[in-house]
């Protein structure tokens, strides 16, 4: 099993965390490798949005593009009736009194789930970082915004982020990158309709191209980011991050790898234990490991590569690898507009209101949201889902009904925080494993206390704003309340000061195992009020490998 | 919703819309095989997608595509097993041989019954699938403000009304 192989660094996970430690570490010169349990994709070959029949596919799932995942959910509380989800066609969407497990919604592969991302770059807002200081729950973040905003201006420039500079949302440490897109044809029309309820819209800012950018073409708006990007204008992390790191001689990327256990031995990690897909076991030695696997995986393998030092997990001395779990807070209601909109061109979510978004702008409780539309992102953009879930019937009316409503659909989302507790964690299934005999690891989501009552602030704020818009009757309703929908998870291997109280430092270095590093939303204290955190998340594996890069440097690892 | 926030959601109303349809095994082998159904099932397609200006969902070949999708998955071949033997015993006749404005009948009927009866999962199955197979090829789209495939052209003219539709 030993290996000849000399790596300064490796990561795990080539998602956006990982992706952009490679970034970083390569231009600095350190010799990485990135392993994936996942695929790699060709966009030309794997992302068939040209077809015919581009509806009936979603994002490729290609072997060992997904993992597996257990779940134990809450029952439904019957006072939050009106949270349920529900389709005028295909009925409620989680019948009983138990909350369902829909889907973790990721992407295993290089580029991770960046690869299917509708590429909304968000930078936090500055509070949601201080959410115990100032209000008294949650955790603080152990730096504050202008501790990470170089970075976000880095990962930004390498992105391409396209945004308003009118944008006052949050503190702008650099331009952005590429002016804001127009808004669509369709967001135009619901920022006017919303004005007189006070509604304040600004461009969405997105790692998509308005002009054509460091090689890549400008966007052509089909709306399907997330069936993948076939035209390669996205800024996903293999394209904008993993391909430098590539061209830079320094960086290896090996797809179909998984890292089955991190070995440590006085002090240090010693050995990452991995499987290729010929199910061959090797080992790799590096000076230093970074583990990118995202909130789910990356607490998973801590906690599977317990040890006589380590009986609860590696790096677990605080308990609480795999607490703290945090996920996507949402409501996405749809019906018809009355006119042609033509809704199915543009980003798939362009203009954003961020006027909920700071922790205590939802009377009542601390955590925010954001809004935004997303219709294709919703999948109603093409002709099949348009007939299938906005109109009832069939025969010759329904034909008819549906070259006249056609470019109607219209959906609107909302994100919110999700604040940590006791009751939401990550830990390892007692009874399923995968093919490498590896238990699995299970999602424990109750709600937060205030979550229902947030998702029902953001519920009837998005009926009140599509009342103005025309759209009166509710062809659909789904929300995270009885279903559980995650594509932004958080929280698990959390960072700050206190050993005692977290799993990582302010870098993501491991409290105990010195060449121990995280870099992904296991990171992250606190979620936000909604942002997509991708751009955050690239932001620390950039501080992150910085000071890795440093003590690489002076030798002190 | 965000897809794949997307994918999730097709999943969920697949599976949320065909669960509890009360077929029980005791049922299952007192029912018609699928091909002895055929021609039910070629005039339930015909009914809800019929040819007008476009195509009907016969004429692009639907009917044999929702055959082989019912017939690839055992709780679906059973489901429509069973639904096919509600269509054919709920009229005097068997369904392909009534008239039109009787068959939209009892699919109306099917179709306001309750979620957990086998008619009506059977009916909002038949109905996803042959929206899915008709919409997907060109020929249906006449009339449609839908010039095809997203890519390659996308849709540069996003920030203006639309010219149709």
């Amino acid at each position: 099993m030993a290996s000849t192989e000399a790596w300064d660094v490796v990561i795990v996970g080539a998602g956006a965390g990982g992706s952009v430690a490679a970034w970083t570490l390569a231009g600095l010169g350190v010799r990485t490798l990135v392993l994936d349990a996942g695929p790699q994709f060709d966009r030309l070959r794997d992302y068939r949005v040209d077809q015919a029949d581009w509806e009936l596919r979603s994002f490729p799932d290609k072997p060992g593009s997904k993992g597996r995942y257990t779940s134990r959910l809450d029952p439904l509380d019957p006072r939050w009736q009106a949270l349920r989800s529900w389709s005028l066609n295909y009925g409620p969407q989680a019948p009983g009194n138990q909350r369902r497990f829909g889907e973790y919604q990721h992407v295993r592969g290089i580029g991770g789930s960046t690869l299917h991302f509708s590429a909304e770059n968000h930078r936090l807002h500055p509070d949601a970082m201080r959410l115990k200081s100032l209000f008294g729950v949650a955790a603080d973040w152990p730096f504050d915004y202008a501790t990470l905003a170089p970075h976000y201006d880095a990962v930004e420039r390498q992105l391409g982020t396209a945004g308003a500079e009118s944008d006052r949302s949050r503190p702008r440490s650099g331009p952005f990158p590429l002016p804001a897109h127009a808004p669509s044809y369709a967001s135009q029309k619901l920022m006017a309709a919303t004005r007189a309820l006070g509604v304040e819209w600004q461009a969405n800012p997105v790692a998509i191209p308005s002009r054509p950018y460091q090689g890549r073409p400008s966007c052509v708006y089909c709306g399907q980011c997330n069936r993948g990007c076939m035209l390669g204008d996205k800024g996903s992390a293999d394209l904008v991050f993993l391909a430098p790191a590539l061209a830079s001689g320094m960086c290896t990327v090996r797809p179909d790898t998984r890292a089955i256990r991190i070995e440590a031995e006085h002090g240090r990690i010693v050995r990452v234990v991995c499987r290729g897909s010929d199910n061959r076991d090797f080992a790799l030695s590096p000076r230093a490991v970074v583990l990118a696997c995202g909130a789910l995986e990356t607490p998973r393998l801590l906690l599977n590569s317990s040890a006589s030092h380590s009986p609860q997990g590696l790096a677990n001395e605080s308990g609480l690898v795999g607490k703290n779990f945090m996920e996507t807070v949402m409501t996405a209601l749809a019906g018809l507009h009355p006119e042609p909109l033509g809704t199915m061109r543009g980003l798939p979510s362009d203009i954003v209101c961020w006027q909920h978004n700071a922790p205590d702008a939802i009377p009542g409780m601390v955590g925010g949201c954001r809004f935004v539309p997303m219709t294709s992102s919703a999948d109603l953009a093409g002709p099949i889902n348009h007939a299938r879930r906005m109109l009832s019937g069939w025969g010759a009316e329904l034909k008819a009904t549906l070259r006249q409503t056609y470019g109607c659909a219209f959906a609107l989302g909302a994100f919110g925080e999700s604040l940590p507790h006791a009751g939401a964690f990550i830990d390892l299934d007692p009874h399923e494993r995968d093919a490498d005999g590896l238990p699995l690891a299970r999602i424990n989501a109750g709600h937060e206390a205030t979550t229902p009552a947030r998702l029902d602030f953001m519920r009837r704020r998005s009926l009140a704003m599509l009342d103005a818009f025309g759209i009166a009757e509710i062809k659909e309703q789904i929300t995270t309340y009885d279903l559980f929908s995650a594509s932004h998870v958080f929280g698990t291997c959390r960072m700050g000061g206190d050993p005692s109280t977290s799993v990582v430092d302010a870098f993501g270095r491991s409290h105990r195992w010195g060449n121990l590093f995280v870099a992904d939303a296991s990171l992250f204290p606190t979620s936000g009020g909604g942002e997509s955190p991708s751009l955050t998340i690239g932001a620390l594996a950039r501080r992150g490998t910085l000071h890795l890069a440093e003590l690489l440097a002076r030798r002190d690892i | 919703m965000a897809r794949s926030r997307r994918q999730f959601l097709r999943d969920l109303l697949l599976a949320a819309a065909f669960a509890a349809s009360g077929i029980t095994l005791w049922w299952r082998g007192r029912l018609p095989s699928l091909a002895d159904g055929e021609p039910t099932l070629l005039a339930l397609v015909d009914t809800l997608l019929p040819a007008d200006d476009s195509p009907g969902a016969l004429d692009l070949g639907v009917d044999k595509q929702v055959l082989r999708a019912l017939a690839a998955e055992a709780h679906l071949s059973d489901l429509a097993r069973a639904g096919l033997q509600w269509f054919d015993s709920a009229a005097a006749r068997p369904f392909a041989q009534l008239p039109l404005p009787a068959r939209s009948e009892l699919v109306a009927r099917a179709a306001s019954a309750d979620r957990a009866k086998v008619e009506r999962a059977f009916v909002d199955q038949l109905r996803h699938l042959t929206l899915g197979f008709y919409l997907a090829q060109p020929q249906s789209l006449q009339g449609l403000a839908y010039a095809g495939p997203p890519m390659p052209a996308g849709y540069p003219d996003q920030a203006i009304a639309p010219q149709r539709g």
